[in-house]
């Protein structure tokens, strides 16, 4: 019965008891072969046994009644299939005693009270007959063996009657061809020929037992012996039908519980309403309180809910016209939605962008949202003042971040990085710019300026500050003079007015202030101020101070280039255009600026910072310093370049170049200081530039010649760190590769001359060693190895071990063979000091000794296994360490060694499995779904998907064979479907 | 030097899934020869896991206290998996909720001691209670709701009283019908609505029996354990007894196994259990030992894969079906007698009723985790759990994953067992080395059967 798996197991077997060492255990078990077979023989589909068949049946039909309605309709089919085949016969009285025989014949009197085939009932006669001779025929038996003596009751007459014509006197049987005999006609000549037929053959096999008299009933317990045993047999039938299933379960390799499939539709609403029970207290209580306000009942709620619409009446134009309107809006809706959805899933970088763009152009401007609501005009306007100040304190964007320190500490090298510094100081700025522009409220030129000066670079920044833009905008329109709308109406004007007037009175008097409040600064201040208001122009403030000077001169030639100091361009043009000027409120903002940039001079800035700032500032606006400070550069530049002419030619001294470059750096921030206190302006130190800003000098000084010096030197700087630097090895490899292969022609060349001078010998070899390749290493290793560690040592070593091995086996041995010869130590000798030593007894006993030590020693190398086997040694008896790796006996399930090992070979984990094979190697024996109440097995339901599956395959046929026949094979799977549901 | 240098680089696509729904890419090395001693590693691992298990393994998760007498019956729902209806013997019954783990209900159901509590089955919106004092009472769930208005307080009585005229000693409820079964001196078969029970089935010996129970997949089928120790098989269907064995020593409860229909185990009072293939009662399929007292009650796991029995000395034992030895003990000094255990409707827990009024509830599964773990960490214990299985024979192992702490007082008392069964069996051994002819060789597994009725 057993299916074998690899390996194979008997799994079917329970488990012996260990330590019952009982031999006489039954080892065919539960469900050896032996037994099933024999379970099999009581299988229903034995049809030889039809008696016993049609018992099994009506008893299965119960009980299938009971637990599976389905399959009841399937056994009343077999059942009148049997009761057709069948001819009918009265079970013999053995089987009296079973209940289920009062059905049996139940049915039959009832198939017999439907129609009545004349042969049947003949057949009934003939038996009824039969039976009565029988009585009287055992009731002879009976007298002949004396055992009990029963009255005749054939004359026992119980009725009186007359002999007559309807009444005769019964003293021989009236047979029923007697009676034929009287039909004539040759239409019944058929029939009696056959009655005749089967009256003799009753009469030929029934004639011993018409011989028998009726069993005498049994005894009450008897018969219910034979109920239990019969009904027990039945049970046991009925009870195999699992012997199958419960094989196949236990044989798999994982059960899923519950066995029942989850079903996969979701249950309806309705069903869950229908279903519900108030269970918790809560429930209850809400239960009441509906029943209390009487809405419970659904038909209650829809009947007062059809009152309450019933009051509120619409035409029906009106609800097409809302239903028209809905239905746009949904399509409406829907398209715009697509829409959306589309234009997320672009990845585009641009088009963002210009989503970006264009959102923020089609951004509500701060005086739309003003014309809408002032209050939330007039928060925004708040909001940007408070960046501004925040900005102001913090200096977020003024390379005040660790990141920034540290990427400017380490120098600026990639671009990115320096792109992203640039932007975020030119953000600062623009912060800070706006902050002007905000604190000098009222002055309407500054913001005109700025709006109407288009900065193409800064585009993205203002954009990006777009609410900053509009308050200057909404501000200058409230400055306007020509206004419109609401700020045309006098009233408005008049407060904007007042508003003004006092704005300014109060930047007077703050301007007043911080003219006494800044000290030493503040003088200087002034003087820078004077200076200024000789020059004309905006002020600058932080490294910029200086740049107005510059502009001026080339104002217009590079009046395009200049962009990103546009503003400041512009308000210079305009102060020297008078025409511009008139539109200029007035000046005083000038000067209130100047003393607001005092503010921001006193900001800290890093070093670092400031470098930043000048190399921005250089960078961006192409800007050129003064003359004296680029003269100042180019002596620098001079001198620096003299230097590193001089080293340029010696490579060895990079070292000393080194100390030069911090020396220098000590210099030029001492210089900065200087130049700082003497101009009060800024300075651009040469050696701090970058290339870039140091071959603008030079291009501007024309002074190639020294300059070059300081650049090849520096390539060459560069070069050098390069070669130190893996990454940047691509760029300078050729050069590198070059140099080294001048290196190697050196080194050939020595080669060459080796042969004649020894001197050179060793550097040669030098040069050999360092020009050691990967592939090399390999060889040259393995010979290292081999004579680090010669093999002879081993071989001692092992050879060393295995002789003690011996040896101790050796000695072991021997202290008990001596034992015999010396005795036991201590016994017969006298001990302690001064006891003399036998020397000739100690000689005796040492040949001895030798003699046997050589003994045992052969002995031991004829028995051992690995004395000719050279590198090997082999441990003959039981290793106690290994013991935990060993199983005395092969384990329960397992019949054999092999099996066992077989079943460990295969290692399980991920690093010798594949993912899908691991899978299915952990798969759990059990396996039961969270949290699900595990129902018992049921017949009815393993039926229905064996059919299920059966109907599956089919299909699947079905399909495979294409469409043609599908006529008549739909009918049959309609068949099908009829067979599912009666079953 | 124009050497060669390798960067370690990684490609995102490598390993990153480029949608959720894609396979987890694992990243492997098939060389067999970065992946040695494969046996060696595994059995480490196995042992690893092993006294993992060991460490971890903490069953008890709760004890519920409320009844103020010992408890005698207890029955799970069929459906809800928290539902547990508990008995004790002072006549009061409560219902509880095991994840809130308090009462939900409880009512003073009977005067007397109450023998048997059973749910009808396949809805489970009643219960029965049987009783010495020969009532019998179904009550409704909903019914029973404590502290609840005052209506509803008013309805904490039985919908029905069914009243026998015999003793009852056990009551179990058909599994799909409105049938149930009381088992005392006669079985008596009940319906829902009918006030007396309309058969009554005896072997035709009166004979008082105690546990009755009803086989879950064959439903005609019931057990019914009687005081002339024996175990006794009736059929609905023919409505007959079909049959009877006698065993050495009272049996005290059946479980029919609900995924193998044809068997069942009984739990005996000589300290152990015996599975039993219904078709052949002469012998039994499996001996369970390992109690050190009578076995009060055994149950078995929705699963059909293992079992639970409560035993009389204090504590439970977990038994694969077909082993002889239990899986694991658990006990609390708290605990005393156990009288009832049950497993719930998932196979996950076990509840457990004592002489010392409280229920307990255990985990089936020592040491596995009760929360949702992640798929990472379920795989890791699959792997687990076949290395063990794989690696159990092995004598470190083994010797691990068997050991078991037992209480003092038991593990004399089971030195005490071992030494006396020992003495048996080396009297046997002597009798049937000197005397063979006085010695009639039983096997094992018949030896406690003493006949079978037909």
């Amino acid at each position: 019965m057993s299916k074998s798996r690899i390996p194979k197991i008997n799994l079917e077997t329970y488990e012996l008891p260990s330590d019952f060492s009982d031999s006489s255990i039954d080892e065919s078990l539960a469900f050896g072969s032996s037994e099933d077979e024999e379970i099999t023989k009581y299988k229903p589909t034995n049809q030889k046994n039809k008696k016993k068949n049609q018992l099994s049946n009506s008893s299965n039909s119960e009980s299938q009644s009971e637990s599976e309605e389905e399959s009841e309709s399937e056994e009343e089919i077999k059942k009148k299939k049997n009761k057709n085949k069948k001819k009918k016969k009265v079970t013999s009285q053995k089987v009296v005693g079973i209940n289920n025989f009062t059905e049996v014949s139940d049915s039959d009197s009832s198939e017999s009270e439907g129609y009545e085939n004349p042969r049947k009932q003949k057949k009934r006669h003939d038996n009824l007959l039969n039976i009565v001779g029988s009585v009287s025929q055992k009731g002879d038996k009976f007298l002949k063996d004396g055992k009990k003596k029963i009255t005749k009751r054939g004359t026992v007459k119980t009725e009186t009657s007359n002999e007559g014509e309807y009444s005769a006197p019964i003293r021989s049987t009236v047979s029923l061809n007697s009676l034929l005999d009287s039909i004539e006609g040759e239409q019944f000549g058929e029939l009696k020929r056959n009655l005749k037929r089967d009256d003799e053959k009753q009469k030929g096999s029934k004639k011993k037992k018409n011989n028998n008299p009726i069993n005498v009933p049994l005894s009450e317990p008897a018969q219910m012996r034979i109920t239990r045993k019969v009904g027990y047999e039945q049970t046991k039938e009925a009870i195999s039908k699992w012997q199958d299933i419960v094989q196949e379960n236990r044989q798999k390799k994982t059960m899923v519980y519950p066995l029942e499939k989850p079903t996969s539709a979701l249950p309806t609403t309705t069903k869950l309403v229908k279903e519900f029970s108030s269970r918790t207290e809560m429930e209850m209580e809400i239960d009441e309180i509906l029943k209390n306000a009487k809405v419970e009942d659904e038909k209650q709620t829809t009947q007062e809910e059809n009152l309450k619409l019933k009051k509120n009446k619409i035409s029906v134009e009106e609800v097409w016209e809302r239903r028209k309107e809905l239905a746009k809006i949904r399509s409406l809706m829907f398209e715009e939605e697509k829409k959306a959805r589309r234009r997320k899933r672009i990845k585009s970088k641009k088009f963002r962008k210009l989503l970006r763009k264009e959102k923020e152009k089609s951004a509500l401007t701060l005086d739309e949202i003003a014309m809408i609501d002032p209050e939330e005009a007039r928060s925004r306007i708040e909001l940007a003042e408070r960046k501004r100040a925040i900005e102001r304190v913090t200096l977020r964007h003024k390379n005040t971040s660790k990141w920034t320190k540290r990427a400017l500490k380490r120098g600026v090298k990639d671009k990115q990085t320096r792109d992203a510094i640039l932007q975020q100081l030119k953000m600062g700025e623009q912060l800070l710019k706006k902050i002007k522009s905000v604190n000098s409220d009222d002055e309407s030129s500054d913001y005109s300026k700025s709006d109407e000066d288009g900065d193409d670079d800064e585009d993205e920044n203002k954009k990006k500050n777009g609410n900053e833009k509009d308050i200057g905008l909404w501000q200058k329109k409230l400055n306007s003079k020509d206004k419109k709308g609401l700020f045309s109406l006098k009233f408005m004007q008049n407060a904007i007015n007042k508003n003004k007037d006092k704005n300014k009175d109060d930047y007077q008097e703050e301007s007043e202030d911080g003219e006494e409040d800044s000290g030493e600064e503040g003088s200087k201040k002034k003087e820078n101020e004077k200076d200024e208001e000789e020059i004309i122009g905006r002020r600058t403030f932080g490294f910029n101070k200086k740049k107005p000077k510059a502009f001026q001169k080339k104002n217009k030639k590079k009046k395009k280039l200049l962009k990103s100091n546009l503003d400041e361009e512009e308000k210079e043009n305009k102060k020297n255009d008078p025409k511009k000027k008139k539109s200029n409120n007035s000046d005083q903002p000038i000067n209130i600026e100047m003393e607001n940039s005092s503010l921001f001079e006193v900001a800290p800035f890093d070093k670092e910072d400031e470098q930043i700032e000048e190399w921005n500032t250089k960078n961006k606006k192409n800007e050129k310093n003064d003359e004296k400070d680029q003269k100042n550069v180019k002596g620098k530049g001079k001198r620096k370049g003299k230097e590193k002419g001089k080293g340029k030619g010696k490579e060895k001294e990079k070292g000393k170049e080194k100390g030069k470059g911090k020396e220098k750096g000590k210099g030029k921030g001492k210089g900065k200081k200087n130049e700082k206190e003497e101009n009060g302006k800024k300075i651009v130190n040469g050696k701090g530039k970058k290339d870039k800003k140091e071959k603008n000098t030079t291009k501007k000084n024309n002074a190639s010649k020294k300059n070059n010096k300081p650049n090849n030197k520096r390539k060459k700087r560069k070069q050098i760190d390069d070669s130190k630097n893996p990454w940047m090895r691509g760029s300078n490899q050729k050069e590198i590769k070059q140099n080294q292969k001048k290196k190697r022609r050196n080194s050939s060349n020595n080669e060459i001359t080796d042969m004649i001078n020894p001197k050179q010998l060793l550097n040669v070899k030098k040069a050999d060693e360092s020009n050691l390749n990967l592939k090399n290493m390999d060889k040259t290793q393995k010979k290292v190895v081999q004579k680090a560690f010669p093999n002879t040592i081993f071989e001692e070593e092992f050879r060393k071990e295995k002789d003690e091995m011996i040896n101790d086996k050796v000695e072991k041995i021997l202290h008990e063979e001596m034992k015999g010869v010396i005795g036991l130590q201590g016994w017969g000798n006298w001990g302690g000091k001064g006891v003399k030593v036998n020397y000739k007894k100690q000689q005796r006993i040492n040949k001895i000794k030798l003699q046997k030590k050589a003994k045992i020693r052969k002995t031991i190398f004829k028995n051992r296994k690995d004395s000719n086997l050279k590198d090997v040694i082999l441990h003959e008896g039981r290793l106690k360490e290994k013991t935990k790796y060993k199983i005395g006996r092969v384990p329960h399930p397992f019949t054999s060694r092999e099996q066992y090992e077989s079943s460990i070979r295969v290692p399980l984990g991920r690093e010798w499995n594949t993912e899908t094979q691991f899978k299915e190697l952990i798969k759990p024996e059990v396996i039961v779904q969270m949290g699900s109440a595990i129902n018992p097995i049921q017949y009815a339901l393993l039926r229905k998907e064996q059919l299920i599956k059966k109907k599956r395959k089919q299909q699947r046929q079905r399909n495979f064979l294409g469409s043609r026949n599908s006529k008549s094979k739909k009918n049959n799977s309609k068949k099908e479907d009829l067979g599912v549901k009666v079953d | 030097m124009d050497t060669e240098i390798k960067i370690i680089s990684r490609r995102r696509k490598k390993y990153v899934r480029s949608t959720n729904r894609d396979i987890n890419i694992v990243h492997r090395n098939p060389n067999p020869e970065s992946h040695p001693f494969e046996q060696a590693r595994e059995y480490k691992r196995a042992l690893n896991s092993v006294k993992m298990d060991r460490i971890f393994a903490k069953p008890f998760l709760t004890a519920m206290t409320g009844h103020i007498d010992g408890i005698y019956c207890l029955e799970r729902h069929p459906k809800y998996l928290s539902r547990v209806v508990s008995a004790s013997a002072d006549g009061e019954i409560r219902v509880w909720d095991l994840m809130r783990r308090k009462t939900v209900a409880n009512v003073q159901a009977h005067n007397q001691f109450i023998r048997g509590i059973t749910i009808s089955k396949p809805n489970g919106n009643f219960f029965f209670s049987c009783s010495d004092d020969q009532t019998i009472k179904q009550w409704r769930f909903s019914d029973l709701r404590s502290n609840v208005n005052s209506e509803y307080q008013k309805k904490k009585k039985p919908i029905s009283t069914f009243i026998s005229e015999e003793t009852l000693r056990g009551i179990d409820h058909h599994w799909s019908r409105h049938t149930f079964v009381t088992s005392g001196d006669t079985v008596q078969v009940w319906d829902h609505k009918r006030s007396k029970p309309f058969q009554k089935l005896t072997f035709g010996t009166t004979e008082t029996s105690s546990a009755i129970k009803f086989s879950p997949v064959q439903k005609n089928i019931f057990a019914a354990a009687g005081s002339d120790r024996s175990v006794a098989l009736y059929d609905l269907k023919i409505s007959t007894p079909i049959r009877k064995v006698i065993l050495k020593n009272q049996t005290n409860a059946i479980s029919w196994n609900p995924m193998e229909a044809f068997n069942f185990t009984v739990a005996n009072e000589d300290h152990n259990c015996y599975t039993f293939d219904m078709r052949r009662l002469d012998r039994a399929l499996c001996i369970h030992n390992g109690h050190l007292n009578a076995v009060m009650d055994v149950d078995y796991s929705p699963t059909g894969r293992e079992f639970i029995t409560a035993s009389y000395d204090h504590t439970i034992r977990i038994f694969n079906i077909r082993s002889i030895s239990s899986r694991d003990v658990y006990h609390t000094r708290r605990m005393k007698r156990v009288f009832v255990a049950k497993y719930s409707a998932d196979s996950k827990f076990i509840i457990s009723a004592s002489d010392d009024m409280n229920i307990r509830l255990w985990k089936s599964e020592a040491s596995k985790p009760l929360l949702p773990v992640d798929r990472k960490e379920k795989n890791a214990i699959k792997y687990r759990e076949s290395l063990k299985k794989r690696y159990g024979y092995l004598p470190e192992i083994r010797r691990i994953s068997k050991h078991r702490h037992l209480p003092r007082v038991l593990y004399f008392m089971k030195q005490q067992k071992k030494k006396s069964l020992q003495a048996r069996a080396r009297k046997y051994r002597n009798m049937k080395m000197n005397n063979p002819s006085s010695v009639k060789q039983i096997k094992m597994r018949k030896r406690f059967i003493v006949k079978q009725l037909k």
